[in-house]
């Protein structure tokens, strides 16, 4: 009897654990909002929770599938928890430079995988400026080819998360990027 | 029974799994790039061969890289790799067996496209690129199974010169730099005051692989340098290696390195003096392509200009970088330092101690009196500093120069680091903003300091730059650089040219001269006569010497070192306000001009027969490369971590479940 109910308990500590993990990815968008509306109103570094030490930094939308995050400074575990995060160092969404946004891939960027040349992503920065940008090149990269991330001279966006999608382990050599350039045109409007 | 058992080893290994995710979970953990043999393919193997030829104070430095694809598929192989920060890199050639292809020179984009076209059609090629002012990549594309190739650069530097000893420094490795990034890899988070570590060049990523420790792959080095110095020689070493040395003639030496298999992983400096009583005041070296005249000149007042002067007292605040970067030797460098510094402060002085990694720290919320006591407390301060952490070096920057006491004490701040960053635009502002009258002081640490950096903040804060690169050497350099501090200045240097000589000098701003430091002017002119002639001031009287224009003698490399002076300028005065796009053209066409690899030009060269069949596959791999001497091994970090057990973790839970429940429901079946 002990060892079925030590196979149960396991089985619970697990199933929680995963739930836990996906639920923190759900509900950390809606606890969000609150700190990106007052960063958009003129806010600096609204932490959206006192121990917090990330805060939001831009919307990201895809309207295609229907997808808005809010992205967060920073990309550490903790912060990846709750929103995707954008790479502290990378320039900032709209500037001349590359923007790199990860997030994982069993939440917020498992829809990267539908993503298709010459989709729109649209990104709101911290201003309220919206910033337009189009999907030039999908690939999937080995951990050590870097030579990608140097890419800096244009205003680029790439959105990285953990390839293959379906694996279950907690780490990947591969990585899956969609990239997309500053739409020039889209800035006038 | 069995399967019982089975299951439960089963679980408790999951268990673990479990455990170790758990504790990784609050500490950002991420993946560590770096093991390029991880992958299914080894990157080609690489040989640096150096060979130096310096005359006078200039030197001509060929550099072969030599790569071999071992393995039997078709390889592109880059490469990073640092060079001298004041090198004039003007020549590439891919050599394939005994074909030699020259590379010329295009504007940075056209260079790539050139190159990527060349790469697809299956033609080897190779391009130069530079990534920072002292950091460069190669690229070598459609390199055949088991083939070598032989990229060769070659540039131009002048030798550098303080208190009678000349020194030329080949860098070997690139010391992982700390760009923001890196404080994700550390776990440590500081986040610039506007939300991200901002760079406002959007430079910030530099990352090259690193050989791990276990690794058998080696970087192979052989240097062999040439001497001509005209005068015979007092003294000729290498300071971090052995080496060989054969005379050839008087004031001609031929040194090579004493052993085979020498790694690439810490800077090679030669060093050398002339035979006493022989040091130059002055050295003028010219060229002239028909229609411009170009000059180079060294002099070092003697120290007969500095007599006795009353010194004046002093605020000195030392700043020590105690980031991750510097562990190992670095920081008990440092360390070392600052306690000798400390101990020779003077009583009277004011004095301060910062130290920073991710945060700063200070000793007094403000500088105070050199007391006994105080100078007790500062050398227990010292003594507890460990290196950990990121490099947030401009909170402490800013520290450092805020609050001046104004007055007629010197203020100088005294900025021990090695400069592993990547955010250096930024840094240099904040310190062409707050000098004042301080000056800046940087001393470089460890064995693959940033120089670049150093140089140049010292540069802005007019001060000077001293380089540190072994434990043995601290307590001389930091005896120099006190006594250089302590003593009088030459100001107001000023350079009168021949009249209607049209000419452009670098450095437009003279700096302060310290004893027994050199002055080195590089010019461009028309059709110059007569002379040249140079004054300061000390605190008691006039110093003045003239240079003759007469004697002409031309020697090669002078335009290319006045050009690549020109472009630092030029993009310096981008941070000081001139419009970025012009400068970008100016710079283009004087790299053009000069055939010089620059921020805005790359050297290519491309082959004219096609070597790979385009239907075989070609794969990219960066040569990684050794971690510099002396620094703890530490992963170089790429992406982020973005996979979860999450999934895994239902299904794996929910299966335990189910079958938790099965097993009851047998068990009550069987009691049945």
């Amino acid at each position: 009897m002990k060892t079925v109910i030590a196979i149960f308990a396991i089985g619970f500590c697990l199933f929680f654990d995963g739930i836990y993990l996906k639920a923190k990815a759900i509900l950390g968008q809606h606890l969000l909002d609150v700190s990106w509306q007052q960063t958009l109103d003129g806010g600096k570094q609204i932490k959206p929770w006192p121990w917090a030490d990330t805060w939001p930094v831009a919307k990201l939308v895809y309207s295609r599938l229907d997808k808005h995050y809010i992205v967060l400074a920073g990309a550490t575990g903790r912060t990846l928890a709750f929103a995707p995060g954008l790479l502290s160092g990378s320039m900032r969404p709209g500037g001349v430079g590359h923007s790199i946004i990860s997030a994982h891939r069993t939440s917020h960027f498992r829809f990267l995988k539908d993503v298709k040349m010459g989709d729109i992503f649209e990104i709101t920065d911290g201003n309220g400026l919206p910033y337009r940008y189009k999907v030039d090149d999908i690939q999937i990269v080995d951990i050590n080819e870097t030579d990608l991330l140097m890419n800096n001279d244009y205003s680029r966006l790439s959105l990285i998360t953990c390839y293959p999608f379906d694996d279950l382990r907690a780490s990947s050599t591969k990585r899956f990027i969609v990239s997309a350039v500053l739409d020039l045109q889209a800035i006038g409007d | 029974m069995t399967i019982l058992r089975r299951m439960r080893v089963i679980t408790l290994s999951f268990f673990n799994l479990i455990i170790i995710q758990q504790a990784g979970a609050d500490v950002p953990v991420l993946l560590f790039v770096s093991d390029t043999e991880q992958g299914s393919l080894e990157a080609p193997l690489l040989d640096t061969d150096v060979k130096i030829s310096i005359n006078g104070i200039t030197a001509r430095v060929k550099v072969n890289q030599k790569f071999k694809n071992t393995t039997d598929q078709w390889q592109e192989a880059t490469y990073m790799f640092p060079l001298p920060e004041n090198a004039a890199v003007d020549h590439l050639k891919l050599i394939i067996g005994d074909r030699i292809v020259e590379g010329e020179i295009q504007e940075k984009q056209q260079a790539k496209k050139t190159y990527i076209a060349a790469k697809q059609a299956g033609k080897k090629a190779s391009l130069l690129e530079q990534q920072r002012p002292n950091i460069f990549t190669t690229k070598v594309a459609n390199i055949a199974p088991g083939e070598e190739i032989i990229v060769r650069i070659e540039y131009q530097q002048e030798v550098s010169y303080d208190k009678g000893i000349f020194e030329l420094r080949f860098p070997s490795v690139v010391g992982p730099r700390y760009t923001p990034l890196h404080q994700i890899s550390e776990g440590l988070i500081t986040i610039g005051e506007d939300g991200f570590s901002q760079t406002l060049s959007g430079e910030h990523i530099l990352i090259s692989p690193v050989i791990p420790p276990e690794s058998q792959r080696k970087n192979v080095l052989t240097i062999a340098a040439d001497i001509n110095a005209g005068i015979e020689l007092a003294s000729l070493e290498s300071r971090y290696h052995d080496i060989i040395k054969q005379k050839k003639s008087q004031g001609h030496w031929a040194t090579k390195l004493g052993m085979e298999d020498v790694i690439a992983d810490r800077d090679f400096v030669l060093t050398w003096q002339l035979k006493l009583g022989q040091e130059p005041k002055a050295a003028f070296f010219q060229n002239s392509d028909g229609e411009d005249h170009y000059a180079l000149m060294m002099l070092v007042p003697g120290n007969e200009v500095f007599k006795e002067v009353t010194r004046l007292p002093k605020e000195t605040v030392f700043v020590i970088d105690t980031s991750g970067s510097m562990g190992g030797a670095s920081i008990r460098q440092a360390k070392q330092a600052m306690a000798l510094a400390v101990k020779r402060l003077p009583k009277g002085d004011y004095f301060n101690i910062i130290e920073f990694d991710s945060r700063y720290t200070t000793l007094y919320p403000r500088s105070v009196a050199v007391t006994e006591s105080t100078q007790n407390e500062a050398l227990t301060f010292v003594n507890a500093l460990v290196a950990d952490g990121g490099t947030e070096m401009s909170a402490a920057l800013h520290k450092a120069l805020d609050n001046q006491r104004s007055g007629s004490r010197v203020r100088q701040v005294i900025f021990l680091t090695d400069g592993a960053i990547g955010n250096e635009h930024d840094l240099f502002s904040i310190i062409k903003d707050k000098i004042g009258k301080s000056r800046l002081f940087t001393v470089g640490i460890g064995s693959a300091p940033n120089s670049f950096f150093m140089k140049k903040a010292a540069e802005y804060g007019r001060g000077t730059f001293t380089y540190i690169g072994n434990v043995e050497e601290v307590s001389e350099k930091m005896q120099n650089l006190f006594s250089k501090l302590s003593a009088p200045v030459l100001t107001n240097l000023q350079v009168d040219w021949p009249e209607d000589s049209q000419v452009e000098m670098w450095p437009r701003k003279i700096p302060d001269l310290y004893q027994g430091e050199p002055l080195i002017i590089k010019a461009k002119l028309k059709a110059p006569k007569g002379a040249v002639s140079i004054s300061g001031q000390t605190r008691a009287n006039l110093w003045k010497t003239s240079l003759n224009f007469g004697e002409q003698k031309n020697h090669d490399g002078i335009p290319q070192l006045w050009a690549r002076q020109k472009i630092s300028s030029l993009l310096d005065s981008v941070y000081e306000g001139a419009d970025a796009d012009a400068v970008k053209r100016d710079i283009t066409a004087l790299a053009i001009k000069h055939h010089l690899v620059s921020k805005y030009t790359s050297l290519v060269a491309v082959d004219k027969t096609t070597a790979r069949p385009i239907e075989e596959e070609l794969t990219s791999k960066e040569v990684p490369q050794h971690h510099p001497k002396g620094w703890l091994h530490k992963r170089t970090l790429a992406y982020p971590k973005t996979a979860l057990r999450d999934d895994l973790n239902i299904i794996i839970g929910l299966s335990l479940v189910m079958f938790s429940g099965f097993l009851l429901w047998k068990r009550r079946r069987m009691k049945v």
